[in-house]
Parts: C-alpha cells; structure tokens; sequence
C-alpha cells in the first residue's frame, strides 16, 4: 500500500533488475572500446573546418545502483580555433562530465559514453572525396588509437593541482614523461631542455630549481603553474581547463588567467574553461555555453549571454551573484529551490519547478533549441518561434512586478 | 506527479501561515531577556560595541627544543584590533593563510589568546577559566565552513540543533522539540526533516541545519567562517539572504570570513582587510571600496573579475606568492609584492594609524613621519644592509677557517 508513498524507495526486485541491466551496458560499452575497428569506422567528417571539436548530441550515462544517471543528456555545441569558450553551470550539472568524455576519462565502466558524436578536427588525416574535412569521432574511437591523441592533441588542467600531480616524483620527471610519450626517440637531455623552457614560459622565475622539486615544496599558484606546463608540452590545438582557478586566491587567478589567456594568443590553441564563476568566464571566455542539469540551455558569445540573456535560469544565475561594482542593499535575487534528482528525468523542461515564468506547456516535452541569432541560441518555450507574443506579454508582466 | 506537487504547495502554504506566529513568539522571548541583560552586566548597556579586539595575538610553536619550549613560531595573528557595533557586521577578507580563520576561532575561544584582550558585551574573555567561559558559548557561535564534514551523521537533524538546547537549558524540557522545530521553520527548514539524517540533504541545507545549529542557543555574535563558499551561485543567494534576514529580525552581529569579495561587499558594514597575520586597512565598507589605501587592499579588489564582458578592470597586478609566515619578511609584511616599496619599507614596521575618520591603515605611505623624513629612511636602510654585509662577511671568513676565526676577530 506504501509502494508509491516514497518515490526514492527501491524494492529488491527493482534493485537486482537494475544491477543486471548495468552489468549488461556495461560489459557492452567495454567490450566495443577493446576491439580493433578500421580507421573508417570512427572517422567522420567536420561541419565547419574551423571548429577544433563538434558536440553533436552527446550523452554520457552513469550506471548507478538506483538507476541510470543521464549525466550529459544530448550537448551540442562547436569550439572553434583559436577561441576560448566558457561552459558555466552550477555542480552537477554535467560540465565536467563533458570534459572527460572528450578525454575519454569518464570513470570506468560505471560511467559510458552512450550517444552522439564528438568530432575532432585532425590536421593528419585530410580531406575526403567531396572536400571535407575529416575528422576523429572520439565517442566511437578505441582507447589504444585515444592514448595518440590524449595528452598531445587534447590536455587538461585539472581542478586541484594538489591531487593532479603526484607526490612522489619530481616535478622534472613528471614534464619529461609527456615529451618520451609523446616524441618517440628524444634524448633526457632535450626532454629536460624542453621541460625547463615550458616552466620558464609559465612564469616560473628559478625553472631549474623547480624542475628538482617535488610538488608539496611548491604553492598552489606555482603547482597551477606546472600544471600548465606540462598541458602545454605537447603543442595541444586544445585546452580543457575545468575549473583552474577553484582553488586559488583571487589575487593567484588573476595572474594564472592572464597567463592562460596569453599563452593560448602565443600558441594559437583552443581552450574550453569550465568554471562556475560567472566573473572569469565574463573575463576570459569569446563564447559562452550554459549548462542546466546535463543539458545546454543557451549558448552565445559573451555579450549575448551577458547583455542579452534569455533563458530564465541565465537570468536568475546573473542576478543571484552580488556585484563588487555595485551598491544596492536590496535583498538578492535568488532562485528558489533545488537542481532536481539526476534519475529518470521526465521529458519536461527540467528548470520548471524553479521558472518563475513556468507555463502549461514547460509540462509536457523538453524544449527544443530555438535560434535567436546566427550565434545566440536557446532551448525555452518563452522564445520559441510562434510563441513570441506571449513571451513579450509575459514579460513586461514580470518586469512590472520587479518594478514595484 | 501533479499530486506530488500540489501536496508540497499546500505544505508550504502551511509553512507560511505557521511561521509568523512563531516569529511574534521569539519576539517575545527576546523582550523578556533584556531587561535581565541591563541588570546582570552594567556595562553592556553603555558601550555600543558588542565586540572589540584590542591588540590580539596568537602564536602556534613550530618547533621545540627538549624541554618543551617553542624555538620557532608562527605568528598567525599579530596585533589585531577592532571593535563591531550590536547588529553590524564585520567582514575579514585576506589570501588563504592569512590568518582569518584562526582570528575567528581566537574571538570563540578555541584558541587561547597569547596577549591581547577580546572584550565582549564589556568584560574581557581572555582570562576566563573553562567553566567561567560556559556562560559566555551560548552568546558566541560558529558557522563552519563545509557543510559536508560539519554535521555529525550519526545524529538526526533534531538532534543536532537540540543537542546545544538541552545541554544549556535554553527551554523547558517539555517545549525542547517544538523549539527546535520553529529555529528549523525559521531557517527555511521543513519541520518533517526533524527525524531525517545529514546525508540525506544538499548543500544548501545542511548549511541551513548548521545555521539553525547556531541560533539554537539564542546568540548575540555569529562567526561565520566562510559560509557560502561551498556552496552554488544559486544556493549561496538563498543562504545569504537568509543570514541577513535573521540579522534583522533578531538583531544578531556576525563576524564574516571569507574570500569572496562580491559577497562581503554586499553583506557587511564594516571591512577588514588582513595580510600575513597582520592588518593592513580597517574601514567602513562604502569607504574602503570608494577609497582603497593600501596598496594590498587596492590590487586584491581590482583582481575580482566582473561579470559583464566589456567591463575591464584596470588591474594592479601582484607578482608571486604570499611569503611563508614562518619566517615572514621584516618591517612591512607587504613589501615584497608591493609595487610602491620604499626603503622604509624594508626594515620599520608601519604604524596603524587612523587617517580618516573610521578608517585605519597600516602603510608608510600615510604615515606623515615617514613620508617626511625620507631621505634619512634611506640612509638607515643602507646603514643597515652595510651591517648586514659586514656580518655576512664575518661569518664567510669563519666558514673558511673554522679554528681560527675567533682569534682573528
């Protein structure tokens, strides 16, 4: 009689039908990552020749023991050359997870990529017939054929430089490793020439002395920095930096950020900057993607994120954070409730419960992506084609609520 | 689903029919104590400053020689003073390291004090014996950090904020749970989550459990350590709203850490910048951000980034890292990453001095003294790196001939 009280109760009966569908995906996914396939079958051809990576409906699922968590949930969007795009969103909601599905790094084998395409663009395999560029799908791609590209092609920066590096070796050692793995035949004596030279492009005053160190001896701006070096050793095209300033003083993401931003104009690489704060991607990013419960809900350049924004959750995420350049004393805006349970989403617009502008129809199918402009677009039934005049009466309605 | 819905609307509309009756009930409970207040502490009557720090310091012993005594120190608070009005806040703002943390626990008394006085409500706390001090843990709390390792998860929320309730006698043993139940209606807490278990919330609750924690007790100062920082951009609105909420409705002081310059703009009245254990500029917070002098202050605030893309901060970069404050440098903690460095810098600790009124700073550059005597500045300090030169030398010739450096001297 109890059985629909509780929502989060899960029977034995339920729980073993999940664990064995798990087991299933799971040996499934691992099993197609350890074949041998011929280049053509994760080969594919780029939309845009400049575009460093194309998301096309990504979906990374976890299996977890109280269901499946459709941790990104259908993500599209393009990083193009020599670009830095910023992929905010609040924790959980997938932008990390995005990360480490280009890396391939997802956690294994609970952790799948299970849909779309993730294309990316390498100069080594050309063109195809009809002038195409072609292009590696990462989400189909072995991992042998994935260790030629990981860590040269594509590096990451990763969140705690504390936990990223390793404790009992040296930092020297550490940086050569990417130059034997990635320069077949090169000599210690060039691997450490070329290891010093990146720690003194990172700004490191005394290269040779952190070189011999281990990284408990250094402080957290200066582990960053190692961090950045040796991102940097193998020439990437591009950069996934998922929140690198998280952990540091504001006056050390200051200058990590102006390094990052000067060093991808001298490079000519991509960088995706994963961050939650809204300040540094305002700072750094040339386009800005916005993540809501594994799910893109608007994306734009900067200023149309930042001038224009019209997803609601957009709106409320700029309100709630308290300005340093303003001095209003009014109680800030806040968006009420909670991100919902990442298990068996409906098929509804996720942010509902938290919309203040929420109508029937946000009850029924997720919304598609509507465009806006050739850059901006938005996945809201508020600015749908069509539906355009309702959403202008309903705001002005709002705005004369604010008002009062 | 509908139903589900519908089911949680009516019970927040309950919620919000329950809440005002329980809110003119606490009125009442803080009339009643403040006549016994006036009564009990003269002194509390006649100062406005609920809080104020005279020259604190604290020291943590790195090494130690056989016998016990400290032969290397860390000075993480050095010479601290301020004082908070009733029903103000203050903010502590710094790097990590700094010192701020260990400022607020030193104001709570888990740290003793190694000189200094703490002068809360008008009598000095720092020379309290343990029991003495009891009476005073119910007017100070503290408001951790993260959220996630702050809550026992062995105890049920009830638990948790009753616990302080019961030991301290705060209510009747008959009224204990309906108390605990309106402190939870009042920090946003639903009354059916008495029987739940920490792990069983986000982050933005169990931060409300921690808060509701704290006020349990009745507090008159709150310090709270960095209470938003773990939490999301949309979670930290509700909480700092709440914060500021309670701060109205039941005339509370917090003392607020943090590192998070948006948020401390926003919510204190009073900021405190420190460096190294050091402070470096105490003002009103309109006034330190209109006017910043020291040039700590100055570059920590241009470095916030501001969330409108065309806007762009002239900055004023600080080159390296905050120096090791086991050995930190001599005279100005700041002169190594200070772009205005004079030679006075380098060996004479600056003053702190009132320039305007409510507004202290620790910096050579206001101080007339100093500015007007440079040149003779300068000579000292070469005085000095002559001696210092001199000595070296002496100590080079020793190395070299170990036996007989001492005759040759």
């Amino acid at each position: 009689m109890a059985k629909k009280k509780d929502t989060n109760y899960i029977s034995i009966k339920e729980s073993r039908a999940i664990l064995k569908n798990n087991m299933r995906q799971m040996r499934y996914y691992e099993k197609r990552k350890r074949r041998k396939l011929p280049e053509s079958e994760y080969t594919s051809v780029m939309r845009d020749e400049n575009n460093i990576i194309e998301l096309d409906g990504l979906e990374t699922c976890f299996f977890t023991d109280n269901g499946t968590v459709m941790s990104v949930n259908g993500v599209s969007f393009d990083i193009p050359k020599n670009k830095i795009v910023g992929v905010v969103g609040e924790s959980g909601c997938g932008k990390s997870v995005t990360s480490f599905s280009i890396m391939q790094l997802v956690q294994a084998p609970q952790g799948q990529v299970t849909g779309g395409q993730i294309r990316f663009n390498a100069d080594e395999l050309g063109y195809d017939e009809e002038g195409r560029k072609r292009a590696y799908d990462i989400a189909k791609m072995p991992t042998e054929e994935m260790y030629k590209i990981r860590g040269k092609d594509i590096t990451m920066i990763f969140q705690e430089p504390m936990t990223s590096l390793n404790p009992v070796f040296t930092i020297g050692f550490q940086l050569d490793e990417v130059s034997f793995l990635h320069t077949p035949g090169i000599s210690k004596e060039d691997a450490k020439k070329k290891s010093l030279e990146m720690l003194d492009k990172v700004g490191i005053s005394i290269p040779e002395r952190v070189y011999k160190s281990y990284p408990h001896e250094l402080s957290g701006g200066m582990r960053q920095r190692v961090m950045i070096a040796m991102a940097l050793a193998g020439n990437p095209k591009l950069i996934i930096a998922d929140e690198p300033t998280t952990a540091l003083d504001v006056t050390i993401q200051a200058q990590i950020l102006e390094l990052l931003k000067e060093l991808q104009k001298e490079q000519g690489c991509s960088i995706m900057l994963i961050t939650h704060d809204l300040g540094v991607i305002a700072e750094m990013a040339d386009e800005v993607v916005v993540m809501y419960a594994g799910r893109v809900i608007e994306k734009g350049t900067a200023q149309d994120i930042f001038h224009r924004p019209l997803h609601p959750y957009t709106i409320g995420l700029q309100k709630s954070k308290p300005l340093i350049t303003s001095s209003s004393q009014e109680p800030l805006y806040s968006i009420p409730g909670q991100v919902p349970n990442p298990i068996n989403l409906p098929d509804r617009c996720y942010f509902w419960n938290r919309c203040p502008q929420c109508g029937p129809k946000c009850m029924n199918r997720y919304p598609s992506e509507t465009k806006i402009s050739d850059t901006h677009y938005v996945s809201c039934y508020l600015h749908e084609e069509g539906g355009e005049s309702k959403c202008q009466s309903k705001k002005s309605k709002s705005s004369s609520k604010k008002k009062n | 689903m509908p139903k589900q819905k519908k089911q949680e609307q009516q019970q927040e509309e309950k919620l919000n029919e329950a809440s005002p009756v329980e809110e003119i009930q606490t009125a009442e409970i803080v009339n009643e104590e403040v006549p016994a207040e006036v009564v009990n502490e003269e002194n509390a009557a006649e100062s406005e400053y609920i809080l104020e720090v005279e020259n604190l310091n604290k020291i943590f012993p790195i090494t130690k020689n056989i016998f016990g005594k400290p032969t290397s120190v860390l000075k993480a608070v050095n010479n601290v003073s301020f004082k908070v009005k009733r029903g103000t806040t203050i903010g502590v703002v710094g790097e990590s390291g700094c010192g701020k943390t260990t400022l607020g626990r030193t104001i709570l008394r888990l740290y003793d004090a190694d000189g200094g006085k703490i002068i809360f409500n008008g009598n000095d706390i720092t020379k309290l014996k343990r029991k003495e001090m009891r009476k005073y843990r119910t007017d100070i709390q503290l408001i951790f950090q993260d959220p996630y390792s702050s809550l026992p998860p062995r105890m049920t929320v009830g638990g948790i904020i009753g616990e302080a309730v019961k030991v301290h006698k705060i209510v009747p043993k008959a009224e204990h749970s309906e108390y605990v139940r309106s402190i939870m209606d009042k920090c946003g807490l639903r009354p059916q989550f008495y029987d739940r278990y920490p792990h069983e919330f986000s982050g933005g609750q169990r931060q409300r459990i921690c808060i509701a924690r704290a006020l349990a007790v009745k507090p008159k100062l709150i310090v709270c350590d960095e209470p938003v920082s773990a939490l999301d951009v949309s979670i930290q609105a509700q909480i700092i709203n709440l914060l500021k909420e309670l701060q109205e409705t039941m005339g509370l002081t917090y003392v607020f850490i943090s590192h998070d310059l948006s948020v401390v703009k926003y919510i204190t009245d009073q900021i405190l910048v420190m460096y190294l254990g050091n402070v470096m500029e105490l003002a009103e917070t309109d006034e330190i951000f209109d006017n910043p002098l020291h040039p700590y202050t100055q570059a920590l605030f241009s470095a916030v980034p501001v969330p409108d893309p065309d806007v762009k901060m002239k900055r004023v970069m600080l080159e390296g890292d905050i120096p090791s404050p086991v050995n930190p440098p001599k005279g100005c903690k700041f002169h190594t990453r200070c772009s205005k460095c004079m030679s006075a810098c380098k060996f004479k600790e600056p003053k702190y001095l009132e320039v305007k009124p409510n507004h202290f700073v620790a910096c050579h550059l206001y101080d007339e003294e100093v500015m007007n005597n440079l040149e003779e500045c300068d000579r000292e300090w070469e005085r000095i790196l002559k001696e210092e030169e001199e000595k070296r030398a002496i100590e080079n010739e020793k190395r070299k001939f170990p036996f007989f450096g001492k005759k040759k001297n």
